[in-house]
Protein backbone atom coordinates (compact mmCIF):
# COMPACT_ATOMS: atom_id res chain seq x y z
CA UNK A 1 0.00 0.00 0.00
CA UNK A 2 1.78 3.39 -0.70
CA UNK A 3 -1.09 5.80 0.46
CA UNK A 4 1.77 8.37 1.31
CA UNK A 5 0.03 11.92 0.70
CA UNK A 6 -0.06 12.00 -2.70
CA UNK A 7 -4.24 11.91 -2.58
CA UNK A 8 -6.38 13.73 -0.52
CA UNK A 9 -7.87 11.48 1.94
CA UNK A 10 -11.46 10.15 1.25
CA UNK A 11 -12.86 11.70 4.66
CA UNK A 12 -10.54 14.81 3.93
CA UNK A 13 -13.42 15.86 1.17
CA UNK A 14 -14.45 19.71 1.96
CA UNK A 15 -17.41 20.23 3.44
CA UNK A 16 -19.66 23.40 3.51
CA UNK A 17 -21.52 22.94 6.55
CA UNK A 18 -19.50 23.41 8.98
CA UNK A 19 -20.43 26.36 11.24
CA UNK A 20 -17.87 29.25 12.62
CA UNK A 21 -18.78 30.77 16.19
CA UNK A 22 -16.84 34.39 17.18
CA UNK A 23 -15.19 34.04 19.90
CA UNK A 24 -12.23 36.42 21.84
CA UNK A 25 -9.75 35.93 24.86
CA UNK A 26 -8.41 38.47 27.23
CA UNK A 27 -5.60 38.54 30.01
CA UNK A 28 -4.26 41.09 31.79
CA UNK A 29 -0.79 40.85 33.56
CA UNK A 30 1.39 42.88 35.91
CA UNK A 31 4.69 41.05 35.99
CA UNK A 32 7.81 41.88 37.86
CA UNK A 33 10.96 42.15 36.51
CA UNK A 34 12.38 40.52 39.08
CA UNK A 35 16.13 40.84 39.26
CA UNK A 36 16.40 43.16 36.30
CA UNK A 37 13.48 45.57 37.62
CA UNK A 38 15.92 48.04 38.47
CA UNK A 39 16.89 48.37 34.49
CA UNK A 40 13.29 48.97 33.96
CA UNK A 41 12.93 51.48 36.95
CA UNK A 42 16.47 53.33 36.02
CA UNK A 43 15.24 54.32 32.32
CA UNK A 44 11.53 54.97 33.72
CA UNK A 45 12.06 57.48 36.90
CA UNK A 46 15.45 58.84 36.03
CA UNK A 47 16.38 58.49 32.13
CA UNK A 48 19.29 55.87 32.96
CA UNK A 49 20.87 53.40 31.55
CA UNK A 50 22.06 50.62 34.05
CA UNK A 51 23.76 47.53 32.77
CA UNK A 52 24.95 44.66 34.96
CA UNK A 53 28.38 42.65 35.31
CA UNK A 54 30.01 39.47 36.97
CA UNK A 55 32.59 40.49 38.74
CA UNK A 56 34.06 37.13 38.56
CA UNK A 57 34.34 36.98 34.69
CA UNK A 58 34.17 40.48 33.96
CA UNK A 59 31.51 39.97 31.45
CA UNK A 60 29.16 43.16 30.76
CA UNK A 61 25.28 42.17 30.10
CA UNK A 62 22.76 44.32 28.53
CA UNK A 63 20.05 42.94 28.67
CA UNK A 64 20.96 42.88 32.64
CA UNK A 65 21.03 39.63 33.75
CA UNK A 66 20.85 39.00 37.62
CA UNK A 67 23.21 35.97 37.46
CA UNK A 68 26.12 35.47 34.54
CA UNK A 69 24.98 32.32 32.67
CA UNK A 70 28.89 31.43 32.60
CA UNK A 71 29.89 31.32 36.10
CA UNK A 72 25.97 31.22 37.83
CA UNK A 73 27.46 34.12 39.84
CA UNK A 74 24.97 37.05 41.43
CA UNK A 75 26.47 40.11 38.95
CA UNK A 76 26.28 43.78 40.22
CA UNK A 77 24.82 46.91 38.64
CA UNK A 78 26.50 49.95 36.94
CA UNK A 79 25.67 52.54 34.97
CA UNK A 80 26.06 52.94 31.50
CA UNK A 81 26.66 55.98 28.89
CA UNK A 82 24.22 54.30 26.37
CA UNK A 83 26.92 54.01 23.82
CA UNK A 84 27.29 51.44 21.64
CA UNK A 85 27.62 49.61 17.77
CA UNK A 86 24.74 48.25 15.63
CA UNK A 87 25.62 44.22 15.43
CA UNK A 88 22.67 43.58 13.31
CA UNK A 89 20.19 45.99 11.51
CA UNK A 90 16.70 44.80 10.07
CA UNK A 91 15.31 47.05 7.48
CA UNK A 92 11.42 46.64 8.22
CA UNK A 93 8.71 47.21 5.57
CA UNK A 94 5.96 45.41 6.61
CA UNK A 95 4.80 43.94 10.11
CA UNK A 96 1.64 42.88 10.96
CA UNK A 97 -1.27 45.41 10.68
CA UNK A 98 -1.89 44.63 14.73
CA UNK A 99 1.60 44.59 15.51
CA UNK A 100 2.39 46.36 18.40
CA UNK A 101 5.10 47.91 17.65
CA UNK A 102 2.99 50.23 15.31
CA UNK A 103 2.04 52.06 19.01
CA UNK A 104 6.03 53.37 18.08
CA UNK A 105 6.38 53.57 14.56
CA UNK A 106 5.36 52.67 11.36
CA UNK A 107 6.79 50.63 8.55
CA UNK A 108 9.58 51.45 7.17
CA UNK A 109 11.82 51.31 10.09
CA UNK A 110 15.10 49.79 11.45
CA UNK A 111 15.20 47.43 14.67
CA UNK A 112 18.85 46.39 15.33
CA UNK A 113 20.76 44.46 17.84
CA UNK A 114 22.97 46.62 19.85
CA UNK A 115 25.83 45.77 21.79
CA UNK A 116 26.27 48.52 24.34
CA UNK A 117 30.04 49.06 24.69
CA UNK A 118 31.70 46.81 26.76
CA UNK A 119 29.17 44.71 26.90
CA UNK A 120 29.29 40.96 26.12
CA UNK A 121 25.45 40.40 25.10
CA UNK A 122 23.14 42.47 22.57
CA UNK A 123 20.49 44.73 22.61
CA UNK A 124 17.35 44.18 20.46
CA UNK A 125 15.99 48.09 19.88
CA UNK A 126 14.64 50.83 17.22
CA UNK A 127 16.63 53.15 15.61
CA UNK A 128 15.50 56.06 14.72
CA UNK A 129 16.44 57.34 10.97
CA UNK A 130 14.76 59.17 8.35
CA UNK A 131 16.38 57.53 5.54
CA UNK A 132 15.61 54.14 5.43
CA UNK A 133 14.15 53.91 2.45
CA UNK A 134 16.40 55.72 0.39
CA UNK A 135 19.69 54.87 2.18
CA UNK A 136 19.51 52.17 4.39
CA UNK A 137 22.44 53.87 6.27
CA UNK A 138 22.59 52.01 9.57
CA UNK A 139 24.77 49.32 8.88
CA UNK A 140 26.68 46.68 11.00
CA UNK A 141 29.20 49.21 12.92
CA UNK A 142 27.08 52.10 13.15
CA UNK A 143 27.76 54.09 16.15
CA UNK A 144 24.35 54.59 18.16
CA UNK A 145 23.16 56.42 21.69
CA UNK A 146 20.60 55.72 23.01
CA UNK A 147 17.60 58.02 23.41
CA UNK A 148 14.48 58.03 26.41
CA UNK A 149 11.00 58.71 25.19
CA UNK A 150 9.11 61.16 26.60
CA UNK A 151 6.30 58.57 28.02
CA UNK A 152 8.11 55.41 29.50
CA UNK A 153 6.13 53.04 31.49
CA UNK A 154 8.13 50.04 31.71
CA UNK A 155 8.98 48.33 28.59
CA UNK A 156 11.87 47.55 26.35
CA UNK A 157 10.06 50.43 24.00
CA UNK A 158 10.81 53.51 25.98
CA UNK A 159 14.49 53.78 24.71
CA UNK A 160 15.52 53.81 21.05
CA UNK A 161 18.70 54.56 19.61
CA UNK A 162 20.19 57.14 16.85
CA UNK A 163 23.26 56.59 14.81
CA UNK A 164 25.77 59.67 15.92
CA UNK A 165 28.45 58.34 13.24
CA UNK A 166 29.13 55.80 10.39
CA UNK A 167 31.78 53.14 10.73
CA UNK B 1 19.81 0.67 22.16
CA UNK B 2 17.57 -0.50 19.24
CA UNK B 3 17.16 -0.04 15.87
CA UNK B 4 14.20 2.44 14.91
CA UNK B 5 12.47 2.36 11.24
CA UNK B 6 9.63 4.55 10.00
CA UNK B 7 7.41 2.54 8.34
CA UNK B 8 4.41 5.15 7.76
CA UNK B 9 4.05 8.48 6.53
CA UNK B 10 0.69 10.20 6.24
CA UNK B 11 0.45 13.79 5.12
CA UNK B 12 -2.43 16.35 4.41
CA UNK B 13 -1.95 19.22 2.12
CA UNK B 14 -0.74 22.44 3.68
CA UNK B 15 -3.63 24.66 2.59
CA UNK B 16 -4.40 28.57 3.99
CA UNK B 17 -7.41 26.75 6.22
CA UNK B 18 -9.30 24.17 7.01
CA UNK B 19 -12.45 25.58 8.22
CA UNK B 20 -14.44 22.13 8.03
CA UNK B 21 -11.94 20.69 10.29
CA UNK B 22 -11.10 20.85 13.85
CA UNK B 23 -7.55 20.03 14.92
CA UNK B 24 -8.55 16.82 16.32
CA UNK B 25 -10.06 16.09 13.06
CA UNK B 26 -7.20 16.94 11.26
CA UNK B 27 -5.14 14.13 13.45
CA UNK B 28 -7.37 11.82 12.56
CA UNK B 29 -6.70 11.92 8.94
CA UNK B 30 -2.71 11.99 9.14
CA UNK B 31 -3.33 9.16 11.53
CA UNK B 32 -5.13 7.16 9.05
CA UNK B 33 -3.21 7.69 6.80
CA UNK B 34 0.46 7.14 8.23
CA UNK B 35 -1.21 3.52 10.22
CA UNK B 36 -2.84 2.98 7.05
CA UNK B 37 0.41 3.00 5.16
CA UNK B 38 2.31 1.02 7.96
CA UNK B 39 -0.12 -1.70 7.32
CA UNK B 40 -0.85 -1.03 11.50
CA UNK B 41 -4.07 -0.60 13.41
CA UNK B 42 -4.65 1.90 15.77
CA UNK B 43 -4.51 -0.87 18.66
CA UNK B 44 -0.88 -1.78 17.51
CA UNK B 45 0.24 1.74 18.57
CA UNK B 46 2.13 1.73 22.12
CA UNK B 47 2.92 5.39 22.39
CA UNK B 48 2.19 8.46 21.12
CA UNK B 49 4.14 12.03 21.09
CA UNK B 50 2.48 15.08 19.32
CA UNK B 51 3.91 17.99 17.68
CA UNK B 52 1.74 20.91 18.52
CA UNK B 53 3.32 24.23 18.61
CA UNK B 54 0.82 26.77 19.95
CA UNK B 55 -1.75 26.68 21.97
CA UNK B 56 -2.78 30.24 21.63
CA UNK B 57 -3.26 29.75 17.59
CA UNK B 58 -5.50 26.71 18.43
CA UNK B 59 -7.61 28.16 21.52
CA UNK B 60 -6.56 25.35 23.31
CA UNK B 61 -3.98 24.55 26.16
CA UNK B 62 -3.17 20.96 26.40
CA UNK B 63 -4.38 19.93 22.94
CA UNK B 64 -2.31 16.37 23.73
CA UNK B 65 -4.98 15.06 25.69
CA UNK B 66 -7.72 16.33 23.15
CA UNK B 67 -6.09 14.17 20.17
CA UNK B 68 -5.05 11.25 22.56
CA UNK B 69 -8.65 11.00 23.45
CA UNK B 70 -10.12 12.14 19.78
CA UNK B 71 -7.44 8.90 18.15
CA UNK B 72 -8.86 6.37 21.36
CA UNK B 73 -5.45 6.18 22.44
CA UNK B 74 -6.44 6.70 26.25
CA UNK B 75 -4.41 4.70 28.75
CA UNK B 76 -1.64 4.52 26.63
CA UNK B 77 1.85 6.89 27.16
CA UNK B 78 0.99 9.94 24.91
CA UNK B 79 3.34 13.47 25.26
CA UNK B 80 3.77 16.72 23.32
CA UNK B 81 6.84 18.59 21.94
CA UNK B 82 7.01 21.91 21.32
CA UNK B 83 9.63 23.61 19.61
CA UNK B 84 8.84 26.36 17.57
CA UNK B 85 9.00 25.88 13.38
CA UNK B 86 11.10 22.80 14.25
CA UNK B 87 8.87 21.34 16.87
CA UNK B 88 8.08 18.71 14.46
CA UNK B 89 12.11 17.41 14.91
CA UNK B 90 12.02 17.21 18.35
CA UNK B 91 8.59 15.21 18.08
CA UNK B 92 10.74 12.68 15.84
CA UNK B 93 13.82 12.77 17.93
CA UNK B 94 11.56 12.09 21.10
CA UNK B 95 10.13 9.01 19.43
CA UNK B 96 12.88 7.52 18.02
CA UNK B 97 13.98 7.97 21.80
CA UNK B 98 10.91 5.91 22.68
CA UNK B 99 11.40 3.02 20.53
CA UNK B 100 15.28 3.31 20.72
CA UNK B 101 15.50 2.95 24.60
CA UNK B 102 12.57 0.12 24.82
CA UNK B 103 10.11 2.42 26.04
CA UNK B 104 7.60 1.92 23.54
CA UNK B 105 7.23 -0.60 20.30
CA UNK B 106 5.60 1.41 18.01
CA UNK B 107 5.01 5.26 18.38
CA UNK B 108 2.68 7.60 16.14
CA UNK B 109 4.84 10.57 15.95
CA UNK B 110 1.79 12.87 14.88
CA UNK B 111 1.92 16.95 14.40
CA UNK B 112 -0.86 19.26 13.90
CA UNK B 113 -1.57 22.80 14.29
CA UNK B 114 -4.59 24.96 12.82
CA UNK B 115 -3.57 28.76 12.73
CA UNK B 116 -5.87 30.53 10.74
CA UNK B 117 -8.80 30.54 13.44
CA UNK B 118 -7.33 33.29 15.11
CA UNK B 119 -8.87 36.56 13.87
CA UNK B 120 -9.49 40.18 13.81
CA UNK B 121 -12.58 41.14 13.00
CA UNK B 122 -11.86 44.78 12.71
CA UNK B 123 -9.61 43.97 9.88
CA UNK B 124 -10.54 40.43 8.64
CA UNK B 125 -6.39 40.00 8.39
CA UNK B 126 -6.61 36.59 10.24
CA UNK B 127 -2.64 35.62 8.97
CA UNK B 128 -2.02 39.17 10.75
CA UNK B 129 -3.60 38.13 13.56
CA UNK B 130 -2.02 34.86 14.02
CA UNK B 131 1.44 36.07 13.26
CA UNK B 132 0.58 38.50 16.12
CA UNK B 133 -0.35 35.57 18.53
CA UNK B 134 3.03 33.40 17.15
CA UNK B 135 5.04 36.41 18.15
CA UNK B 136 4.12 35.52 21.87
CA UNK B 137 6.14 32.73 21.77
CA UNK B 138 9.06 35.06 21.15
CA UNK B 139 11.49 36.42 24.19
CA UNK B 140 8.35 39.10 25.02
CA UNK B 141 10.78 41.11 27.87
CA UNK B 142 13.78 41.51 25.37
CA UNK B 143 12.46 41.26 21.67
CA UNK B 144 9.23 42.10 21.55
CA UNK B 145 7.97 44.58 20.35
CA UNK B 146 10.26 44.61 17.57
CA UNK B 147 12.51 41.34 16.63
CA UNK B 148 9.33 39.42 15.01
CA UNK B 149 11.87 38.04 12.29
CA UNK B 150 14.70 36.92 14.26
CA UNK B 151 16.25 35.12 10.84
CA UNK B 152 16.19 39.20 9.85
CA UNK B 153 18.92 39.81 12.40
CA UNK B 154 20.93 36.93 10.80
CA UNK B 155 20.64 37.38 7.33
CA UNK B 156 22.15 41.16 7.11
CA UNK B 157 25.15 40.13 9.58
CA UNK B 158 25.63 37.40 7.54
CA UNK B 159 25.77 39.51 4.43
CA UNK B 160 27.60 41.68 6.11
CA UNK B 161 30.48 39.41 7.41
CA UNK B 162 30.57 37.18 4.58
CA UNK B 163 29.86 39.30 1.66
CA UNK B 164 27.06 37.55 0.45
CA UNK B 165 24.58 36.10 -0.53
CA UNK B 166 23.55 38.18 -2.92
CA UNK B 167 19.25 39.74 -3.45
CA UNK B 168 19.52 37.48 -6.47
CA UNK B 169 20.87 34.68 -5.17
CA UNK B 170 18.63 35.01 -2.66
CA UNK B 171 15.54 35.40 -4.97
CA UNK B 172 16.88 32.08 -6.83
CA UNK B 173 16.23 29.85 -3.85
CA UNK B 174 12.55 31.05 -4.01
CA UNK B 175 12.80 30.15 -7.78
CA UNK B 176 13.73 26.78 -7.03
CA UNK B 177 11.72 25.75 -4.21
CA UNK B 178 8.24 27.26 -6.03
CA UNK B 179 9.39 24.85 -9.13
CA UNK B 180 9.50 22.29 -6.64
CA UNK B 181 6.03 22.69 -5.17
CA UNK B 182 4.38 22.43 -8.68
CA UNK B 183 5.62 18.75 -8.57
CA UNK B 184 4.16 18.14 -5.06
CA UNK B 185 0.05 17.93 -4.79
CA UNK B 186 0.22 18.44 -1.34
CA UNK B 187 1.88 21.77 -1.94
CA UNK B 188 0.44 24.84 -0.45
CA UNK B 189 2.20 27.29 -3.49
CA UNK B 190 1.77 25.59 -6.81
CA UNK B 191 2.75 28.38 -9.20
CA UNK B 192 6.07 28.58 -10.49
CA UNK B 193 7.68 32.40 -10.00
CA UNK B 194 11.26 34.19 -11.97
CA UNK B 195 13.65 35.49 -10.40
CA UNK B 196 12.18 39.23 -11.81
CA UNK B 197 8.85 38.40 -9.94
CA UNK B 198 10.37 38.00 -6.91
CA UNK B 199 12.77 40.41 -6.97
CA UNK B 200 9.49 42.70 -7.29
CA UNK B 201 7.44 41.39 -5.24
CA UNK B 202 6.77 43.49 -2.16
CA UNK B 203 9.53 44.28 0.58
CA UNK B 204 9.20 42.61 3.83
CA UNK B 205 12.47 42.90 5.77
CA UNK B 206 15.15 44.20 3.43
CA UNK B 207 16.47 42.14 1.56
CA UNK B 208 13.86 39.84 2.09
CA UNK B 209 10.65 39.94 -0.21
CA UNK B 210 7.66 38.69 0.17
CA UNK B 211 7.96 35.62 -2.67
CA UNK B 212 11.21 34.89 -0.71
CA UNK B 213 8.92 33.89 2.66
CA UNK B 214 6.94 31.10 3.61
CA UNK B 215 3.25 31.43 3.97
CA UNK B 216 1.62 30.60 7.04
CA UNK B 217 -0.80 27.79 6.84
CA UNK B 218 -2.43 24.67 8.66
CA UNK B 219 -1.92 21.11 8.12
CA UNK B 220 -1.43 17.73 10.17
CA UNK B 221 1.25 15.25 9.58
CA UNK B 222 2.36 11.79 10.84
CA UNK B 223 5.35 8.94 10.54
CA UNK B 224 4.78 5.88 12.43
CA UNK B 225 7.96 4.65 14.31
CA UNK B 226 9.04 0.88 15.08
CA UNK B 227 11.14 -1.30 16.39
CA UNK B 228 13.98 -3.09 14.37
CA UNK B 229 12.28 -6.54 15.22
CA UNK B 230 8.73 -5.67 14.25
CA UNK B 231 9.13 -4.32 11.17
CA UNK B 232 8.10 -6.25 7.93
CA UNK B 233 9.76 -6.02 4.65
CA UNK B 234 6.33 -4.39 3.05
CA UNK B 235 6.44 -1.57 5.24
CA UNK B 236 9.34 -0.24 3.05
CA UNK B 237 11.20 0.49 6.06
CA UNK B 238 13.54 3.73 6.16
CA UNK B 239 15.79 4.00 9.63
CA UNK B 240 16.33 6.92 11.46
CA UNK B 241 20.29 6.33 11.60
CA UNK B 242 21.27 9.76 13.25
CA UNK B 243 19.27 12.61 15.42
CA UNK B 244 20.44 15.48 16.92
CA UNK B 245 18.62 18.89 18.07
CA UNK B 246 20.19 21.66 19.74
CA UNK B 247 18.93 25.21 21.55
CA UNK B 248 21.15 28.20 20.67
CA UNK B 249 20.31 31.33 21.00
CA UNK B 250 21.55 33.32 17.60
CA UNK B 251 20.72 36.58 18.26
CA UNK B 252 21.67 36.79 22.02
CA UNK B 253 25.39 37.61 21.76
CA UNK B 254 26.62 37.79 17.89
CA UNK B 255 30.29 38.43 18.79
CA UNK B 256 32.62 39.06 15.80
CA UNK B 257 33.10 35.12 15.70
CA UNK B 258 29.38 33.76 16.02
CA UNK B 259 27.49 36.65 14.25
CA UNK B 260 25.38 35.54 11.41
CA UNK B 261 25.51 32.11 12.54
CA UNK B 262 22.43 29.39 12.31
CA UNK B 263 24.22 27.72 15.57
CA UNK B 264 21.18 25.58 16.41
CA UNK B 265 21.16 23.95 12.69
CA UNK B 266 25.25 23.30 13.28
CA UNK B 267 24.94 21.64 16.64
CA UNK B 268 21.83 19.80 15.45
CA UNK B 269 23.24 18.39 12.11
CA UNK B 270 26.75 17.61 13.39
CA UNK B 271 25.05 15.35 16.23
CA UNK B 272 23.17 13.42 13.72
CA UNK B 273 26.11 13.25 11.42
CA UNK B 274 28.43 11.96 14.12
CA UNK B 275 25.20 9.49 15.49
CA UNK B 276 24.96 8.09 11.67
CA UNK B 277 28.25 8.04 10.40
CA UNK B 278 28.24 10.86 7.92
CA UNK B 279 31.78 12.41 7.36
CA UNK B 280 31.17 14.40 4.08
CA UNK B 281 27.52 15.37 3.69
CA UNK B 282 28.02 16.56 0.05
CA UNK B 283 28.23 13.07 -1.24
CA UNK B 284 27.09 10.84 1.77
CA UNK B 285 23.49 12.58 1.07
CA UNK B 286 21.08 12.15 -1.82
CA UNK B 287 18.53 14.62 -0.23
CA UNK B 288 17.80 17.30 2.05
CA UNK B 289 14.32 18.94 3.63
CA UNK B 290 15.07 22.16 5.47
CA UNK B 291 13.23 24.99 6.96
CA UNK B 292 13.17 27.88 4.48
CA UNK B 293 10.73 29.90 6.54
CA UNK B 294 12.63 32.50 4.46
CA UNK B 295 15.15 32.07 1.17
CA UNK B 296 17.95 33.28 2.55
CA UNK B 297 17.62 31.53 5.35
CA UNK B 298 17.70 28.24 3.09
CA UNK B 299 21.42 29.44 1.95
CA UNK B 300 22.96 30.35 5.64
CA UNK B 301 21.79 26.56 6.41
CA UNK B 302 23.86 25.13 3.17
CA UNK B 303 26.89 26.49 5.36
CA UNK B 304 25.43 24.89 9.10
CA UNK B 305 24.79 21.45 6.85
CA UNK B 306 28.23 21.41 6.43
CA UNK B 307 27.62 21.73 2.17
CA UNK B 308 29.93 24.34 2.15
CA UNK B 309 31.64 27.18 3.86
CA UNK B 310 30.11 30.10 6.11
CA UNK B 311 29.23 32.70 2.82
CA UNK B 312 29.57 30.08 0.29
CA UNK B 313 25.55 29.26 0.47
CA UNK B 314 24.80 31.63 -2.88
CA UNK B 315 28.15 30.04 -4.82
CA UNK B 316 25.91 26.62 -4.28
CA UNK B 317 22.63 27.95 -5.67
CA UNK B 318 24.67 29.34 -8.71
CA UNK B 319 26.17 26.13 -9.59
CA UNK B 320 22.66 24.63 -9.44
CA UNK B 321 24.42 21.93 -6.78
CA UNK B 322 20.98 22.33 -4.62
CA UNK B 323 18.69 22.42 -7.59
CA UNK B 324 16.14 19.33 -8.61
CA UNK B 325 18.35 17.95 -10.85
CA UNK B 326 21.62 18.73 -8.97
CA UNK B 327 24.20 16.73 -7.35
CA UNK B 328 22.47 16.81 -3.80
CA UNK B 329 18.49 18.18 -4.05
CA UNK B 330 17.21 20.54 -1.40
CA UNK B 331 13.41 21.02 -0.91
CA UNK B 332 12.25 18.62 -3.29
CA UNK B 333 9.16 18.95 -1.88
CA UNK B 334 9.06 22.89 -2.03
CA UNK B 335 10.39 23.31 1.36
CA UNK B 336 8.20 25.97 3.65
CA UNK B 337 8.54 28.54 0.74
CA UNK B 338 6.41 26.04 -1.76
CA UNK B 339 5.22 23.45 0.19
CA UNK B 340 4.00 25.07 3.32
CA UNK B 341 4.28 25.47 6.71
CA UNK B 342 2.69 25.43 9.82
CA UNK B 343 4.73 25.09 12.70
CA UNK B 344 4.51 21.75 14.78
CA UNK B 345 3.68 20.10 11.36
CA UNK B 346 6.61 21.02 9.15
CA UNK B 347 9.15 19.24 10.26
CA UNK B 348 6.63 15.43 10.83
CA UNK B 349 6.31 16.91 7.03
CA UNK B 350 9.80 16.87 5.86
CA UNK B 351 11.01 13.45 7.87
CA UNK B 352 7.67 12.10 5.92
CA UNK B 353 9.05 13.49 2.77
CA UNK B 354 12.66 12.19 3.08
CA UNK B 355 11.25 8.97 3.81
CA UNK B 356 9.35 8.70 0.48
CA UNK B 357 12.55 9.87 -1.34
CA UNK B 358 14.11 6.88 -0.02
CA UNK B 359 11.87 4.45 -0.81
CA UNK B 360 11.36 5.59 -3.75
CA UNK B 361 7.87 6.69 -3.91
CA UNK B 362 7.77 10.41 -4.37
CA UNK B 363 6.24 10.41 -7.80
CA UNK B 364 7.53 13.28 -9.90
CA UNK B 365 9.46 14.99 -7.03
CA UNK B 366 11.21 11.84 -7.16
CA UNK B 367 15.20 12.51 -6.80
CA UNK B 368 18.20 9.86 -7.61
CA UNK B 369 18.73 8.09 -4.23
CA UNK B 370 22.34 6.89 -5.22
CA UNK B 371 23.83 6.72 -1.16
CA UNK B 372 20.61 5.64 0.16
CA UNK B 373 20.57 8.56 2.79
CA UNK B 374 18.68 11.66 3.39
CA UNK B 375 18.51 14.37 6.16
CA UNK B 376 15.53 15.98 7.20
CA UNK B 377 16.12 19.36 9.49
CA UNK B 378 14.50 22.38 11.14
CA UNK B 379 15.07 25.54 12.65
CA UNK B 380 12.76 28.08 14.17
CA UNK B 381 12.27 29.73 17.62
CA UNK B 382 12.94 33.05 19.36
CA UNK B 383 16.14 34.34 18.23
CA UNK B 384 16.08 31.06 15.48
CA UNK B 385 17.48 29.23 18.93
CA UNK B 386 16.14 25.77 18.13
CA UNK B 387 17.25 23.20 15.50
CA UNK B 388 16.87 20.01 15.00
CA UNK B 389 18.33 16.94 12.41
CA UNK B 390 16.97 13.71 11.37
CA UNK B 391 19.25 11.66 9.51
CA UNK B 392 17.36 8.99 7.22
CA UNK B 393 18.93 5.60 5.41
CA UNK B 394 16.72 3.19 3.33
CA UNK B 395 19.07 0.24 4.27
CA UNK B 396 20.14 1.03 7.94
CA UNK B 397 23.24 -0.62 9.33
ZN1 LIG C 1 30.73 35.41 35.07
Amino acid sequence: MTTTGVDLPDDAVDADDWFEVPDELHYYYSYSYGGVSRFFREIVDNQRLTVTRCELCDRGYCPPRRDCPRCWERTTWQPHPGTGTVVAPVYCYWTQINSPVRRYVQPPFVYALVRLDGMTNALHTLIHTDDLRVNRTVRVGTRVEVRFREQRRGTLADVYFVPVEQP
Amino acid sequence: MRRVAVVGVGQLPFRSRYPADRFDELAMMAAKRALADAGLVAGDVTSAVYSVYSELLIRQGTPDVMIHDYLGLNGRPGQRVTAGAASGGYAVKTAWADVASGFSDVVLCLGVQKALDVDDPETGQRADAALEAESMTLDTTWHLPFSQQPWALLLTAHMDKFGGPTEEQIARVAVKNRANAVRNPNAHLRRPVTVEEVLDSRLTNWPTTMFESCLYGEAASAVVLVAEELVRPEQRPVWITGVGTCHHNSTDEMSADDAGRVWPLYGASRQAYRMAGVTDPRTELDVVELNDLVAGLELMSYAELGLCAPGEGGALIDEGFTAFDGPLPVNPSGGRIGAGHIAGVSGIYSTGEIVQQLRGEAGERQVPIRAGRGLACMVGGAGLGLGAAIVLERDGR
